[in-house]
C-alpha cells in the first residue's frame, strides 16, 4: 500500500510525528507499506495518487484537501495528525467532496482534564476557564466533565469585557485556571501577563502543551509527537486490515508535565510520574 | 476537470497564509517566553532569610481598615498608638513609641516613602498609601538593612500596589458614619497586554477622637502605567500626590490648629528578563514633601525635602544551587528649612549604596543566605550591614531558621545639623546600630490549613541617638529580647483565624533612663476571626489586647479593642458590589495614650457604613 506523509519542513515536531508513525507501523507489520515522505512545498510537483495520505499539521491538511479537490482519479484516504479538532473540522468543512478522513487530534478530553485536576489538586473546587471565539463551543462539554468530578466550573468570555477584565474576574473567585487553546486568549503576547496575574493571586494555570509548562504553567497535559505518531500508526494498521479509518480521536497515551519551581512556590509537591500512573489506571477502569 | 479559480487561489497561497485568529497546532507548539522566575514567583516562606508576615488584599478588605497603620495590628510585634491623636496613628515595631516612627523603613513598589524631615518618620508615607491600590504588604519583622538599607533598623514594610492589568475596569467606594467619617474613592483602569493604565483618587476624612482636636483630611491621587514593549521588558511608571491636613493641640495654652503635609512623587521602573532566569532591574524616582505650620508656637518646623534617586539590581543563578542578587543605589536629598537650619536653610546630603545577597541551596533541606549592604553617606561616612541566615527544613512542613544581622539608622539631616529651638547639632551624630539575632520556626501544615510562625529575638542597640544638652549624640545602649508568634488557620467552611502574640522585655544598662524599660508593653496580642456566612455575607472580628506601657508622659494603660465588620456582597446589573457595616472599639472606648490627662487620646466607639461598586 502506498502511503504518503505530508509535513512542513519547518519544525522538528512535524518530523518526529511522521517518523514515529512510520517506525510503529514498520515494527508491527514491516514491509507492507511503501512510504513517501513528502515535504509540503513539494506536494504540487507530484502527480501520483496514493491510497492514504497522512498529514502532519493543519497547513499540510489544507494543501492535501485542496489538491484532492482539484485533482483527478480516486481520492486518497486522509489521516490528519497534529492538529486541534477545530482546525480539522474547519478544513474538512471546506472540502467540496466526500472524503474518507480521520484525525489524531491534539485536544485532550474534558474528562481527562477534570481527572487531572482532581488527582493533582484535590483541594481545588472552583475552576476558572477563559473562553474565546475558538474555544467557546467547548464550554458545555467542560461544564459536564468538571461537574461530574465534583468541581465547580466558572466561565468568562473574553470578547465581552476584554481578556484582562475576564481574567481578573476569574482569578478573584477560582482556585485553578484551566486553559483552553484559543489564539485570542493564550498566545506569546498574553502568556506573560496571564501567568504573572495568576502568580499574584496564587491561582495556578493548567495548560495544554509543554511550551506553557516551560513558560510557567503549573501542569501540562498533552500527547508527545511520538505518542501522536503511534496513535496514527494504529489507524494506518486499521486500514491495512481492510477497514475504513477509525473516527477522529485523541491519542490514548498522554504525558503530564510539572513545573517544579512553580509547584514549589505554591507549596505543592507534585510528581509527574505518579500523577500519570494514577490517571492511567483511572482510565483503564470501566 | 476545470480548476475553480477560488480553489486554485487557495492552493497557491496556502503556504503563506498564517491566520493567527484561527486555532491550529501552532497554538500548541509555538515557543513561548519563560515567564516564571525566582523573583516573579511568590517566594516560599520557608526559604525566606527573615520572619515575614504577608497581608493580602482580601485581608485588607475584611478588616475594614482606613489606613495602612491600622492593618499592622495583624502583624506580631507591631503596636498602634494614637499618641498625637487619631489623625496620625503610629505603627511601630518593637517599641520606638514616640512622635517619630523612624526605625522602620517603608517601601511602595520599591520606592522609599520614609519622610526625611526632622528625625525621620514612616508615618506620613504610610498614611499616603491608598488602601484600594494595595495588592499585598510584606512585612519583614526584624532588621533588614542588609537588603533594604539604613532605616530598616527594626523592620521594613514593603507595599506592592496592584498591577494595572488586574484593575481594568472601574471602582467607586463610599464610606460614612460616626466620628465624622466621610470617605470616597474611585478608580479607572484600561488597557491590554501591551500597555495598561490606571488613575485613582482617594479621600478620607474624620473628626478623630471626641475629646481631642485631631480631625484629619487625606487625599491621594495616583497614576500608574505598565508597558510591555517587548516580550522581555516591562516598564512601570507611577506618579502621585498626597495631601494631608490634620488638627493638633499639644498643651494647655495652645490653641487648636491645623498642620499640613503635601508630597508628590514620580517613579519609573524597568525590568528585563535575561537568559536562564536572570533579570535586570533599574529605577529612578523624584519626590518632594513639604510640612506647613508644623509645630508652630513651640518653634516652628516647616520645611521642604526634595529627593532624587536611581537604583539598579541584577539577579542570576551562577550554578544550579546558587542565586545571586546584587545592585546599587544613589540618592540625593535637598532640604530647605529656615525653621530647622537657620542661618543655613539649604542643606543637602547624598548616599551611595551597594548590596549583595547569595542564596545557596546546600541540599534539599539546607538553605544558606549570606548578604550585606555597604553605604557611604555624605554626613557620616561608610558603614556595612551584613546578614547571615540558615534555613533548615526539618520536615517538608517545618523549617527552622537562624539569622543574625547588623542594621543601621543613619542620622537624619536634623540630627546632624539642626539649629532648631535651643539645639545646635555639632554633626557628631553617628549611625545608630542594632545587632539582632533570631531563631525562627515556621510550620506549614497544609492538610489542616494551618501555619505557625514563631520568632525568638535578641536585639542589641548601641549608639541610640538622644538629645544631650544642646547636641544630639549617641548614647544609651540597650537590649530588647522576646518572642513573637503568628498563627493562621483556615478551618473548613469559610473560617479563618489569625492570632498573634508578642512578649518582650527591654533590658537597660546602668546609665539608661529607667523609664526606657517600660517603653514597650511586656505582652500584647491580636486575635482575628474571618467568617463567611450564608447569603454572601462575611463577618470579621478583631480583638487587640495590650498591656500597660509608658513610652513617655503618663503612658498608655492596658486596653482591649474589639472591631467588627459585617459585609454583604451582591451583584447588581453585572457589577460586583459590597456593602459593609464597621464598628470600631465595639466593646467600648479605651484610652490609647495619656500625654496630658486633658488631652488623652480616647479611642471612641464609632460605626460607619461602606459601599463599594466594581465594574
Amino acid at each position: 500500500m502506498d502511503v504518503w506523509i505530508v509535513a512542513p519542513e519547518t519544525g522538528a515536531v512535524y518530523r518526529e510525528v511522521g517518523d514515529a508513525l512510520r517506525a510503529e507501523v514498520e515494527r508491527v507489520q514491516p514491509g507492507v507499506v511503501r512510504w513517501s515522505v513528502v515535504p509540503l512545498q513539494k506536494l504540487d510537483t507530484l502527480t501520483e495518487s496514493p491510497r492514504l495520505v497522512v498529514t502532519v499539521g493543519s497547513s499540510a491538511l489544507t494543501a492535501v484537501v485542496a489538491r484532492t479537490s482539484s485533482g483527478t482519479g480516486p481520492a486518497p484516504a486522509i489521516l490528519a495528525t497534529l492538529l486541534p479538532r477545530a482546525a480539522f473540522e474547519r478544513e474538512i468543512g471546506r472540502a467540496a467532496f466526500k472524503l474518507n478522513v480521520s484525525a489524531i487530534l491534539l485536544d485532550q478530553s474534558p474528562a481527562r482534564q477534570a481527572a487531572l485536576i482532581r488527582a493533582a489538586l484535590p483541594a481545588a473546587k472552583r475552576i476558572g476557564l477563559l473562553l474565546g471565539p475558538e474555544s467557546r463551543a467547548l464550554a458545555p462539554a467542560f461544564r459536564q466533565a468538571l461537574t461530574e468530578q465534583g468541581l465547580s466550573p466558572n466561565f468568562e468570555d473574553v470578547t465581552q469585557r476584554g481578556l484582562f477584565a475576564a481574567l481578573q474576574s476569574l482569578l478573584e473567585d477560582n482556585d485553578v485556571l484551566l486553559a483552553l487553546a484559543d489564539p485570542a486568549v493564550f498566545n506569546s503576547e498574553t502568556v506573560g501577563n496571564v501567568l504573572t496575574a495568576g502568580y499574584r493571586r496564587k491561582v495556578p494555570l493548567i495548560a495544554f502543551s509543554s511550551a506553557y509548562v516551560r513558560a510557567g504553567a503549573l501542569l501540562g497535559l498533552y500527547a508527545t509527537p511520538t505518542q501522536i505518531g503511534r496513535a496514527g500508526a494504529e489507524s494506518v494498521r486499521a486500514m491495512l486490515a481492510g477497514a475504513m479509518l477509525p473516527p477522529p480521536a485523541v491519542p490514548r497515551e498522554f504525558v503530564i508535565e510539572v513545573n517544579a519551581a512553580v509547584a514549589r512556590s505554591l507549596g505543592l509537591t507534585l510528581n509527574a510520574d505518579d500523577l500519570q500512573q494514577r490517571m492511567r489506571s483511572g482510565e483503564r477502569q470501566p | 476537470m476545470h480548476i475553480p479559480v477560488v480553489v486554485a487561489g487557495l492552493f497557491y497561497s496556502v503556504a503563506t497564509i498564517v491566520n493567527s485568529a484561527e486555532l491550529s497546532e501552532r497554538d500548541y507548539i509555538e515557543e513561548l517566553p519563560t515567564v516564571y522566575s525566582a523573583s516573579r514567583l511568590p517566594q516560599p516562606l520557608a526559604d525566606a532569610p527573615a520572619s515575614v508576615t504577608v497581608i493580602d488584599r482580601e485581608m485588607i478588605q475584611r478588616t475594614g481598615a482606613r489606613s495602612v497603620a491600622e492593618l499592622m495590628r495583624l502583624v506580631p510585634g507591631f503596636l498602634i498608638s494614637y499618641f498625637d491623636g487619631a489623625a496620625r496613628p503610629y505603627a511601630t515595631y518593637h517599641g520606638d513609641n514616640d512622635a517619630f516612627n523612624r526605625h522602620l523603613q517603608v517601601y511602595v513598589d520599591g520606592r522609599s516613602v520614609y519622610s526625611g524631615l526632622i528625625l525621620g518618620s514612616a508615618t506620613y508615607g504610610l498614611l499616603g498609601v491608598a488602601l484600594d491600590e494595595i495588592e499585598r504588604i510584606e512585612i519583614i519583622r526584624g532588621s533588614n538593612s542588609a537588603s533594604q538599607g539604613a532605616n530598616a533598623y527594626l523592620g521594613s514594610v514593603n507595599i506592592t500596589t496592584r498591577h494595572t492589568i488586574d484593575t481594568v475596569g472601574g471602582m467607586v467606594a463610599l464610606g460614612s458614619g460616626g466620628g465624622g467619617i466621610a470617605d470616597g474613592s474611585a478608580r479607572l483602569g484600561w488597557g491590554d497586554e501591551r500597555a495598561s493604565y490606571r488613575i485613582s483618587l482617594d479621600n478620607r476624612r474624620d473628626n478623630g477622637f471626641s475629646n481631642r482636636f485631631d480631625d484629619s483630611d487625606r487625599t491621594t491621587i495616583n497614576l500608574r502605567a505598565d508597558l510591555r514593549p517587548t516580550l522581555r521588558d516591562e516598564i512601570s511608571v507611577t506618579a502621585g500626590s498626597f495631601g494631608f491636613d490634620w488638627g493638633t493641640n499639644v498643651g494647655t495654652n495652645q490653641p487648636n490648629r491645623t498642620e499640613r503635609y503635601r508630597s508628590h512623587f514620580g517613579h519609573a521602573r524597568w525590568r528585563r528578563d535575561l537568559d536562564q532566569g536572570a533579570e535586570l532591574r533599574a529605577g529612578v524616582f523624584a519626590d518632594e514633601e513639604q510640612y506647613f505650620a508644623f509645630y508652630p508656637n513651640t518653634p516652628r518646623a516647616d520645611g521642604r525635602v526634595r529627593r532624587i534617586g536611581t537604583d539598579i539590581q541584577h539577579s542570576f543563578s551562577l550554578l544550579q544551587d546558587f542565586r545571586w542578587v546584587w545592585g546599587g543605589e544613589y540618592r540625593s536629598e535637598e532640604i530647605s528649612s529656615l525653621d530647622l537650619y537657620a542661618p543655613v536653610p539649604e542643606q543637602a546630603n547624598h548616599l551611595l549604596r551597594g548590596f549583595g545577597n547569595l542564596e545557596w541551596r546546600v541540599s534539599d533541606r539546607w538553605l544558606v543566605n549570606v548578604g550585606g549592604l555597604w553605604e557611604r553617606h555624605s554626613n557620616v561616612g561608610d558603614h556595612t550591614a551584613p546578614r547571615y541566615a540558615v534555613n533548615f527544613n526539618m520536615t517538608p512542613e517545618q523549617t527552622l531558621r537562624l539569622a543574625t544581622t547588623t542594621a543601621y539608622k543613619v542620622p537624619s539631616q536634623f540630627e546632624s545639623r539642626t539649629t532648631w529651638g535651643g539645639l545646635k547639632a555639632t554633626g557628631g551624630a553617628r549611625p545608630e546600630r542594632i545587632d539582632s539575632s533570631e531563631i525562627g520556626y515556621l510550620g506549614e501544615f497544609r492538610n489542616i490549613g494551618m501555619s505557625v510562625d514563631v520568632r525568638g529575638f535578641v536585639e542589641k542597640s548601641r549608639s541610640f541617638l538622644r538629645f544631650h544638652g544642646t547636641d544630639i549624640v549617641n548614647k544609651f545602649p540597650y537590649m530588647q529580647r522576646g518572642w513573637e508568634t503568628q498563627v493562621r488557620w483556615r478551618l473548613g467552611a469559610g473560617t479563618q483565624i489569625v492570632a498573634n502574640h508578642t512578649e518582650m522585655r527591654i533590658v537597660v544598662n546602668p546609665g539608661t533612663p529607667v523609664g526606657d524599660a517600660r517603653g514597650v508593653p511586656r505582652h500584647f496580642s491580636t486575635l482575628a476571626l474571618f467568617q463567611e456566612l450564608p447569603w454572601d455575607m462575611n463577618l470579621s472580628v478583631l480583638q487587640t489586647l495590650v498591656e500597660a506601657y509608658v513610652p513617655t508622659g503618663l503612658g498608655s494603660p492596658a486596653y482591649r479593642q474589639t472591631d467588627l465588620r459585617l459585609a454583604k456582597s451582591f451583584r447588581a446589573g453585572g457589577y460586583r458590589n459590597e456593602v459593609a457595616l464597621n464598628v470600631l472599639a465595639a466593646d467600648g472606648s479605651h484610652v490609647s495614650y495619656n500625654s496630658d490627662p486633658r488631652f488623652a487620646s480616647v479611642v471612641d466607639r464609632r460605626a460607619f457604613v461602606t459601599l463599594k461598586v466594581e465594574f
